[in-house]
Order: structure tokens, then sequence, then C-alpha cells
């Protein structure tokens, strides 16, 4: 069976640190099994793994939402327990389902988040123009969520988040939903962000999503991270020239193969 | 018929019957279950008793005259109109607003199955309300005509009927409306007028009832007999199925009956067949589509922009939010702002009725004589206003539905930069704004209608801070302690949360203590002063500092 790999490195630019986390629900599974990883600046990382592999309440504990058992977790240089309101002022989250207050106007929406971040008035309102005409939304801003579609409001969402303009994007499964434009362009703007220094954190299925636009990438299971590193790197590990595909298949298949033999 | 069985208890399930609370653990969802089905009794209990009543009332006035037989008329045609009339409200949301639609048309199910078990669903509860309201004066006018049992056969049967006719004619009237019109195919503008619609009935009934029972005493028998007439012979001319239902109740006893039961039976059974026929036609069409509302594709302008997203302060935004989501939503608009402007409307009834009555005037002249300030009724007054803003800032249920309104949304309180004491306190301030406007309402309506001096409106005023934050911090306290943030139907958050009515509970508790503090110790006016001026405040103190300590801790524990 494959040893839980840590993630850390050490050095400057550490946008995203979690040390020696854990988190369970019911004080038995563990949901996620002692994670240690960086993320740097200027680099968008990947987070894979299958259904109820742990990737969501990894994202939920690195955004503040859920709390851990054990470890520490840092975002911008801030820890979400001990300084939340500094950790949260340095991210934008996406989350996987797009819940968004429906009975708002998305303007209203985005005013909202304007002002509890706390954005110039001038700046809100030419990235709200921008972003809205990226993602094809400037002609609904003054409509209620409630008639949007489900790729509408991930959009939305995306806008809300980018609105800050935060260090750090927390984007938990960003692709799912949007039109083949929107995801293009959203994969487009991760490697700017990325580029200018700051820091893309991403959870996704979509393992040619993953394979073009990462820099480093980690794969989780069961809690616990089974493989961090680049591509090259991951194919170093598995001496061979094989798809991503492949080679998470073979890393989550190794797991589940150990488990049918437990059993 | 089995599926349509099975398939009509799902949708009964999925349209929010259940009145289980799930805010905490097993025991708690098994007590609050215990909880709402005794209140439900209770409820039900207090309106059988007032229907039985009434019906007693009726029967002894109309019995010298002979027409007591009129009585079952006017129960049963007020029973089809309610059907009716709730029957169109309940069509609506059962066949077009609920969330089954969009899975049960894809489904290998044939369209009859569909909608009669929707039709079913909406039987169902007519019947509940039907047995509540028609039962009990139907047993009374038998007891009390000493009819023998065929008579309490012949009302099963007639109690079962009843509905099906003006349910058929809601559900054809409704479905023409959605598949020709527009007038209900906007959910949130629906449901807000269908709940102002059904407040105003409940409003009218009040003033009805009290209208009617206040005739003169002289030629009551004669005038309620012509009224009853009046209404009884229009209404078994205009509804069908209820003059056969008439006729075999009031004679019971002879053959006749039993001609008059089978025909109300065809008669129904021709009119359902034929709504089953037409719906197969008319339904499925105007079903179709309707869950996605269109939206106006309007650019807006930079000017607009501007405007439309000018900065302000985070809290004040905060509070925006919700108060917007408050406004906006149409069951927290009917449970949480509507309810602040209905106790003074409440207040303000029996004035409208007595304000021609010369014993009303000179009560109310006497109540504004003993204002002084040395009179023993002056702190009995401070105290019933006390309890007044109590009651009406405990039912709102604004602070104590604070959380439970976010459901799956709650994820934002966590990770939005903003102080969770400041969240807190956002929340708070909307449902104290929100009880305070309800309880100025009440005080206007004292000034307009008793003028009491001004010194004592000063103490009127000093007493309400007290009231307001003593029954709002304890619903937010309730919230942290225990939200009901899973829920996928709006009403649960407000309807179906037990925190709501614990509110309710404390504002109602205060109000009691308030008064019997008072009477019970015959305090004079600087002890009542001080108790209903200050004890609240120190109270309302320590349970901000309790809050200040606990609330962001119990907000962290809470896993979205």
């Amino acid at each position: 069976m494959l040893q839980p790999l840590s993630c850390y490195h050490e050095g400057e630019g550490k946008m995203i640190t979690l040390r020696d986390v854990s988190k369970s629900y019911d004080g038995t599974v563990k949901a996620v099994d002692n994670i240690t990883l960086t993320v740097q600046s200027g680099e968008i990382f990947g987070f894979l793994g299958p259904n109820g592999a742990g990737k969501t309440t990894t994202i939920k504990m690195i955004t503040g939402i859920l709390t851990p058992d054990q470890g520490s977790i840092l975002v911008g240089g801030h820890d979400i327990v001990q300084e939340p309101l500094a950790a949260k002022r340095s991210f934008g989250f996406v989350p996987d389902d797009p819940h968004v207050f429906p009975r708002l106007k998305a303007i209203e929406y985005l005013r909202f988040i304007g002002d509890i971040y706390h954005v110039p008035t001038e700046e809100r309102v030419s990235r709200i123009g921008l972003l809205s005409q990226r993602f094809g939304l400037e002609d609904v801003l003054n409509d209620r969520i409630q008639s949007y579609s489900h790729g509408m409001r991930q959009k939305l969402m995306i806008i809300g988040a980018l609105l800050p303009a935060p260090d750090v994007w927390i984007l938990d499964e960003p692709m799912t939903g949007l039109d083949p434009r929107s995801s293009y362009i959203l994969k487009e703007m991760m490697r700017e962000h990325a580029d200018r220094g700051k820091t893309v954190f991403f959870s996704t299925h979509i393992l040619d999503v993953a394979e073009k636009i990462c820099d480093r990438l980690a794969i989780i299971d069961q809690g616990r991270i089974m493989f961090c590193g680049t591509i090259q790197e991951m194919r170093n590990h598995f001496s061979s020239e094989s798809s991503l595909e492949t080679m998470f298949l073979d890393l989550v298949g190794a797991t589940t193969e150990d488990e049918a033999d437990d059993i | 018929m089995k599926t349509m069985l099975k398939l009509a208890r799902t949708v009964f399930r999925g349209n929010g019957v259940g009145i289980l609370a799930d805010n905490a653990g097993r025991r708690w969802r098994k007590l609050s279950r215990i909880g709402s089905i005794l209140l439900l009794i209770i409820l039900a209990g207090y309106m059988a008793v007032m229907a039985g009543g009434t019906t007693l009332y009726f029967y002894d006035a109309l019995l010298p005259l002979s027409m007591q037989h009129l009585i079952v008329g006017l129960f049963l045609n007020s029973g089809w109109l309610l059907a009716f009339f709730f029957g169109i409200l309940h069509v609506i949301s059962v066949f077009y607003y609920s969330s089954d639609v969009e899975k049960l048309l894809p489904l290998p199910l044939k369209a009859e199955q569909i909608i009669g078990a929707k039709l079913l669903v909406v039987a169902a509860y007519e019947l509940i309300y039907l047995t509540i309201l028609i039962a009990p004066p139907l047993v009374v006018f038998g007891v009390r005509s000493a009819a023998g049992i065929q008579y309490y056969f012949y009302m099963l049967i007639v109690l079962i009927m009843l509905p099906v006719i003006p349910i058929c004619v809601a559900a054809l009237l409704s479905m023409v409306i959605m598949r020709f019109t527009t007038l209900a195919r906007n959910k949130d503008r629906f449901s807000l007028v269908s709940g102002l619609l059904v407040l105003l009935v409940a409003l009218a009934v009040t003033y009805g009832g009290r209208s009617m029972t206040a005739l003169p005493a002289d030629d009551l028998a004669e005038r309620i007999g012509q009224r009853v007439g009046s209404l009884v012979g229009t209404g078994t001319i205009i509804f069908p199925g209820v003059t056969q239902a008439v006729g075999a109740l009031t004679e019971s006893a002879g053959p006749a009956a039993v001609g008059q039961i089978a025909l109300l039976i065809f008669i129904s059974a021709v009119i359902l067949a034929l709504t089953l026929g037409l719906s197969k036609v008319l339904y499925f069409k105007g079903v179709i589509g309707l869950g996605s509302s269109g939206y106006r594709r309007k650019k807006m302008a930079r000017e607009e922009m501007v405007k439309a997203t000018g900065s302000g302060s985070a809290f004040a935004a905060y509070m925006l939010k919700d108060l917007r989501i408050l406004l906006r939503t149409p069951i927290f608009f009917m449970n949480n702002v509507i309810m602040n402007f209905i106790w003074p409307i409440f207040v303000l009834i029996p004035f409208l009725q007595g304000g021609q009555d010369p014993e009303f005037v000179a009560f109310l002249t006497m109540l504004r004589s003993t204002l002084v300030p040395d009179s023993p009724t002056v702190p009995i007054a401070l105290a019933a206003a006390f309890a007044a803003a109590c009651f009406i800032s405990g039912t709102n249920g604004v602070s104590s539905s604070a959380l439970s309104r976010e459901g799956k949304l709650f994820y934002f309180v966590k990770i939005l930069p903003m102080s969770y004491h400041r969240q807190i306190w956002a929340k708070l301030l909307l449902g104290m704004a929100l009880s305070l406007i309800g309880i100025f309402l009440l005080v206007v309506m004292l000034i307009l209608l008793i003028g009491p001096p001004v010194w004592f409106l000063t103490l009127l005023i000093a007493i309400i801070p007290g009231a307001v934050l003593l029954t709002n911090i304890p619903g937010m306290l309730f919230e942290l302690l225990w939200p009901k943030l899973k829920w996928d139907n709006e009403q649960k958050a407000v309807k179906q949360n037990l925190n709501v009515l614990y509110g309710i509970l404390v504002g109602i508790l205060l109000a009691a203590l308030a008064i019997i503090t008072v009477v019970a110790f015959a305090l004079p006016l600087l002890p009542t002063i001080l108790i209903l001026c200050i004890v609240p405040l120190l109270l309302a103190l320590g349970l901000t500092l309790l809050i200040r300590r606990i609330g962001p801790r119990l907000i962290d524990s809470l896993d979205v």
C-alpha cells in the first residue's frame, strides 16, 4: 500500500499552509487524516480525489466553515482559527454548490460583498463591469438571482469571490455547471492570477483540466494525501509516461484494492 | 389505485405537512413532534368548541321560529365556500408550486394517477379543515334535535362528499388561470397575495362574528332568522350538492334522505369524472415550464451601476441584506413582518365596533380620567402596556429565526470577514427594529384613541426598550443553541421552528410576570417603573454579556 505523503515546502512565499490537520465528523471515521501541505505564491494548486475523499472537508477547514480537530491552517500568513478576519480577507471562495441569496438581485449581492470587504466604489464598479462582461452576465445584473440558471449562479459566485481582489482564490469544483466558454475564461483568469504572483487552490474531478493548468497537485483519498507534486514528479514517481488519468486511477485504485483485500 | 395512493402519500409528505422540527437530536425531534401534535389538538379543540358554541347560540335563537334547520344549511354552505376558497390556494400550491412536479413528470405514471394523487392531497387538507369546523356544529345539531343514528351516518357521508365538488370547481378554475393567464405564475407574488387573503378572511370572520352576536336582543331571533335564511337561500342555489346534503341531514328520519345522499354522490362523481377528464388537457400544458422564470436582459448604464453599488458600512449592508430577504420571501414577510401590524389592528377592532356605543365612549373617558399620577390604575396600565409590548415583540419571531432563515446559506456567516459578534448584533438589531415598529404602531393608536397625558406617554416609552431587548435576545440565544439550518422549504425555518415558539412563550411569560407582579403586590408607581424599566435593562445586559461570551463559540461549533 502507498504511504500517505507530506506536501510541505520549507521557505518563503507560502500562501496556504496546513500542518497535521485532521477532522472527523462523528468522532470515529476521519474525513481528513493528518494532512500537511503548502501552496506557494505564483502557483495553481490542484486538489484531486474521488468522491468522499475529503476534498470539500479540507476546503471547508481552510475557509473557516469547519474547525479542524487538530493541526493548524494559515491562509495569507494568518491562522484561520486565531486570526479569522485577517485570514478571511485574504481569500475569495467559490463553493461546490453555488447557493446564493435567491431573492437578492445580482447587483445587490455584489454590493453586499463590496461593502463587507470594503471595496472602494470606483474599484467595485470597474471590477463588476469587467468581470460581468467576461462571464456574460452584464445584461442580467439587475435581475433576481432566483431567475438565474445553475451556471449563471456559479459565474456570479466567481464574480463575488473575485470582487475584493483577494490574493488567494479557493475554488471548490469551479468548472461544474460552466459552459465551455466561461470554463475557458476562468482557466485563463486562474493562470493570469498565478502569473501575477498570487495563488489559486482548486479542487476538481476533471483530470484534463488539472493536467493542463496545475503547477502542482495533490491527490487525496480517504482523508490522506496519496501524492503531492508536479505532473512530471508524478510521472517520475510512477516511472511512466502515462496520462494523469491512468496514474490517478492507479493511485486511488491501489487503496481500494488494499481495502478489498482487508475485507 | 394503489400507485395513486402511494403517490398521494409522497406528495402529502413533500408538501411539508408533517409538523416535524429537526432543530437538534432525535430526542428533541420526538419531543417537538409531541409538542406540535398537542398544539394542533389544542387549536383544533378551540376551533371546534367555538363552532359548537356558535351552533348552540343560533339553534336556541331560531328554535322559537322553527327555523333551526337553517343552521345545517348555514354551516354546509360555509363549508362549501371555505373548501372552494382554500381549494384554489391548495390546488395552485400542490399542483403547480410543489417541488415534486418536475420529478413526477418524467416518471412512468399515468396522467390521471398524478392528477388523482394531487386531488387526494388537496382533499385531505380540506377534510382536516372541514372536520374541525363543520363536524362539531353538525353533531351539536344532531344532539339538540334528538336525531336518530341514521343522521350521524349521513353526516359522515356528507362530510366526506362535501369538499369533492368545490375542490373540482377550484381545480378547474385554477387550471384555466394557470393555463391561459399569467396571474399566478409568479410563485412569490401568489404566496404573498394568498397569505394576505387568508389573513383578511380571518379578520373578516372575527369582525363579522362579533357584529352578528352584537345584534340587539329584542328582535334577535327574527333578525338572525332573516340573515341566515337569506344567506342559506342564496348559497344553496349557487353551490351544487349543498341542497342534497342539507336535505339528507334535515330530513334524516324519512326515506327521502337516502335519495338525497345517492343524488349527492352521483353529482359529485359526475363532476369528479369531468374534472379528471378536463385536467388531462389543462394541467400538463399549464405546469410545464413554470419553474423557469425569465429575466429582463437590460444592461445597466454606468451611472446606474455607480448608484446601485455605492459603498456603505459593512454592518448596514449586512442588515440591509437580511431586511431585503425578510421583505421579499413571502413566508418570512407574512410571519415576521406582517405580524407586527396585525396585533395593533386586532386591538383596533373593538374600538371600531364600539366607537359609537355610548357605554364604550364612557369607558374610554373613565380610562383617560384615571391616568393621573396618584391613581392606582397607572401602575396596572403600565404593566399592561409592558405586557402588550412583550407579546408583540415576542410573536414576530425575527430574532428567534435569525440563523434558521439562512438555511444552506449559513456558510456565508462563517466565511465573511466580519466577526460573529457583529453578525449576531446585525441580526438582533433588525429584529428589534421590527419589534419597535409594531409597538410604536400600538402606541400611536393609544394616543389617537385614548389620548393619554404626556407624562404617561413618557413612562410608556421608557418601558419599551426593556420589553424589546428581553424578548429579542433570548430569541437569538435559542437560535444560537438550536438553529434549524436543514430545510428544503422556507416555511420550515419559521413555521416549524421551535425557537419561534419559544420566543412567543418568552413574550407571554414576561407579559404574565409583569401583570401578576404589579397587580398581586399592588405596587405603587415608583417600584413599578423600577421593575418595568430598570430590571429588564439589567437582565438584558446580563444576556448581552452571555451572548458575547458564548455566541461566537456556538456559531463556530455549528457544522455546515
